[in-house]
């Protein structure tokens, strides 16, 4: 390949070289090769003799915040801080005082509440008169820009902090559910100015935080081409498969749609006729304008209300009302209006509807145009009354005529490994969302990689989602073992994670080399029971401590090997 | 010789009527059984029957066929004891539609019971000592004819017990 002077330079040059110097041109010349100037070396950032003490909280509701903030704790130690890590819910609360460093990564709940785990601490430094002023801090706030109280708590924690004294050493950081590249940005500001010794922001600079797009969701609409319910007659459950057809939608396998529901025409008509309300008056709401009946029907939540919305319709008509969710409908009847204009004072309290979440059942490369969802009616009892879930009610409402506008949710945190890996995937009811995305979008392409799918539902007869595809695919070989629980078909109860066991020694040969490992549906108690599964089966058939087991299990989960998507 | 016909070469390699129902009766995915076992299980006093008029329905909802078993009995003498009686009740409500037939060839035949009820079904008469070996397919059965009174003074005979019986 190289010419022989060239070739006698090159040889010569490497006969005097030492092997770290050899293992530095290396990097020097595939550098060149990727197009850099000169190799980087790894900047090391806080290289400070004296190690520095930093305390990391977080509060999490489905995990992230945790991931998050255990990942930054690593990286805080590998830059020589001394790193305290704890969740919210463990953090002793008259510790903050002695804080020195405080950073808070925390979630905000989709009606703008802070997590369950978080709300002492919240409550705590609202309430309680306590001053911070030798305290440096910094707030990361993950949150979803499709509801409307994005990011709430993370700004009330914000706030609050400096108001009590504390030093903002980096702004506010506000993330979306792509929250990993901010959350190191975040990250790394903090370092950097830890660094600067001493620290020579001047408290109470006000900074802007950053703006965040909301419009970054595109809005697809679909026209529904099939919408059929797939249990029997004779089942307890409802579960809608719906196809969409839909112009040009970018997606990936494991990827979701968020749909903002609408209200039942009924319901809305009769909350006009009782307010006495104008049904076509127009009204302006978060800077747009629409009738009093579209507002009511596609803008707003007026189904189960906070009990913070409820104090507020009750300090508007002056009147005590227990503080409990309540129906807008049974507010009015019970609590009613004045007047109408009384209730458009009403209207401007009400939240926006917020969207809700299904992961897609589709695949892009087999289903080319359409997206398909699986969504279960979601019936629970209220004082003895059944009712149904806003938006699964309104899914399920639908007819095989009608549209829906949806958007599109990225899940970066479940992908499909590469087209050779092995792939056990556990998904029972509407979990089987995912896996027929994932089975077909496999299949469609040819993927080499064995597919073992684990679905269980109430009976075999009525309840076993797509069965015909699962037989198609696997008399075809791209489903190379399915395993199935039909929990109420015996006596005893029998689940996904029971067959798990049964399977534990196969399913450990598969993950030993190399499967990946999804879970899909509900979290709990289902992926919970999974997990512990999975657990118990490295302990046992990998002959494992527990806690190597623990550590087997770790390690896959940082190898991307072990993915969730629980709702 | 002429070839044999499907269900005789089916039986010659059923390794003594055995087929692979043990693999049929495992596989989780349907409730049918595999096509040759369908033949071999007649031996074995069942046939495997589905619901013609789901099968349209169930088709839409991406679910197979409403395949269901009936299972007959063998009755010697067509008799059965009332402790047998009460068991075959008992049987019938937990695993079939809960309908006992009893048939003209003096048997009781049970319909509707789904694959993963036919090993529990068959456990619990075996326990009341019955058993359903031989009742379907080409085995010997009890042979039935005309009760038409013109065929013969024995028909005419038979036919007047049936007349004094409706009168009664």
């Amino acid at each position: 390949m190289l010419d022989g002077h060239k070739q006698k330079i090159l040889s010569e040059l490497i006969a005097g070289t030492a092997k770290d110097e050899l293992i530095w041109i290396n990097g020097y010349i595939s550098a060149i090769i990727n197009g850099q100037n000169e190799p980087v070396e790894k900047k090391i950032i806080g290289t400070s003799a004296v190690s520095k003490k930093i305390t990391l909280v977080y509060g999490t509701e489905t995990g992230n915040s945790k991931r998050v903030a255990t990942d930054l704790a690593a990286k805080a130690k590998k830059n020589n801080l001394l790193v305290k890590l704890a969740s919210l819910d463990q953090y002793r609360l008259t510790d903050i005082t002695k804080e020195e460093n405080l950073f808070v990564v925390i979630s905000t709940q989709g009606d703008g509440e802070p997590p369950v785990a978080a709300q002492k601490f919240y409550d705590h430094i609202h309430h309680n008169g306590f001053r911070l002023d030798q305290m440096k801090f910094s707030v990361l706030a993950l949150g979803d820009t499709s509801y409307p109280m994005f990011c709430k708590t993370g700004e009330d924690v914000d706030a609050q902090l400096e108001k009590l004294g504390g030093k903002r050493i980096v702004p506010i950081r506000k993330c979306d559910l792509d929250y990993e590249p901010d959350a190191e940005a975040w990250f790394d500001e903090i370092l950097r100015s830890l660094n600067e010794q001493p620290v020579t922001k001047p408290a109470g600079i006000k900074i802007q935080p950053q703006v965040e797009g909301k419009a970054n969701k595109k809005i697809y609409t679909g026209s529904i081409v099939k919408h059929v319910n797939l249990h029997d007659t004779g089942s307890d459950k409802e579960t809608y498969h719906i196809e969409l057809l839909v112009d040009d939608v970018d997606y990936l396998p494991g990827d979701s749609v968020g749909i903002v529901p609408e209200n039942p025409a009924a319901l809305v008509n009769k909350i006009i006729a009782v307010t006495g309300i104008e049904q076509e008056k127009n009204i302006v709401f978060k800077e747009a304008s629409y009738s009093v009946f579209d507002l009511l029907k596609k803008k707003l939540g007026i189904i189960y209300l906070h009990e913070r919305v409820v104090k507020k319709y009750a300090s508007i008509i002056q009147q005590e009302i227990p503080g409990v969710k309540m129906d807008l409908l049974n507010l009015l009847q019970l609590y009613p209006v004045k007047d109408a204009a009384q209730f458009e004072e009403i209207l401007q309290i009400l939240p926006a509807q917020s969207p809700r979440i299904y992961t897609i059942a589709s695949s892009p490369s087999a289903h080319s145009g359409e997206i398909h969802l699986t969504v279960e009616k979601d019936v629970f009892e209220i004082n003895e009354t059944k009712e149904a879930g806003v938006c699964s009610a309104y899914l399920s409402g639908l007819r095989s005529d009608g549209a829906i506008d949806f958007f599109v949710q990225k899940n970066k945190r479940f992908r499909l490994p590469a087209s050779d890996k092995n792939v056990l995937m556990i998904g029972p009811g509407t979990g089987i969302a995912a896996f027929r995305s994932f089975i077909s979008e496999r299949d469609a392409t040819g993927a080499t990689g064995k597919n073992w799918l684990f679905f269980g539902e109430d009976h075999f007869v009525s309840d076993f989602l797509y069965q015909t595809e699962i037989q198609d695919w696997h008399q075809t070989g791209v489903l190379n073992k399915v395993s199935l629980a039909f929990s109420k078909d015996q006596p005893e109860e029998v689940f996904v994670h029971d067959k798990m066991k049964e399977k534990g020694d196969e399913i450990f040969d598969w993950i030993r080399s190399g499967a990946y490992v999804y879970v899909c549906g509900q979290k709990a108690p289902m992926s919970v029971h999974v997990e512990n599964e999975l657990l118990s089966i490295l302990e046992v058939h990998g002959e494992l401590t527990k806690e190597n087991a623990q550590k087997y299990f770790e390690q896959m989960k940082q190898e991307g090997r072990y993915l969730k998507d629980v709702y | 010789m002429a070839d044999k016909s499907a269900i005789e070469k089916i039986k010659e390699a059923s390794n003594h009527l055995r087929g692979t129902i043990k693999e049929s009766l495992h596989d989780e995915l349907t409730g049918a059984i595999r096509e040759d076992d369908q033949a071999v299980i007649k031996f074995h006093g069942m046939y495997q029957q589905d619901d013609r008029d789901r099968r349209e329905e169930r088709a839409e909802k991406k679910l197979e066929r409403l395949y269901s078993f009936m299972i007959r009995l063998r009755l010697p003498g067509g008799f059965l004891t009332p402790e047998q009686w009460i068991a075959v009740y008992d049987i019938a409500g937990e695993h079939s539609t809960g309908v006992i037939k009893i048939t003209s060839r003096q048997t009781l035949q049970l319909h509707g019971i789904i694959k993963s009820d036919i090993k529990p079904t068959i456990k619990a008469f075996s326990e009341a000592k019955l058993d359903s070996i031989a009742t379907c397919g080409d085995i010997n059965r009890n042979v039935l004819c005309s009760s038409h009174p013109k065929q013969s003074a024995i028909h005419e005979q038979v036919f007047s017990y049936a007349t004094r019986s409706v009168a009664c």
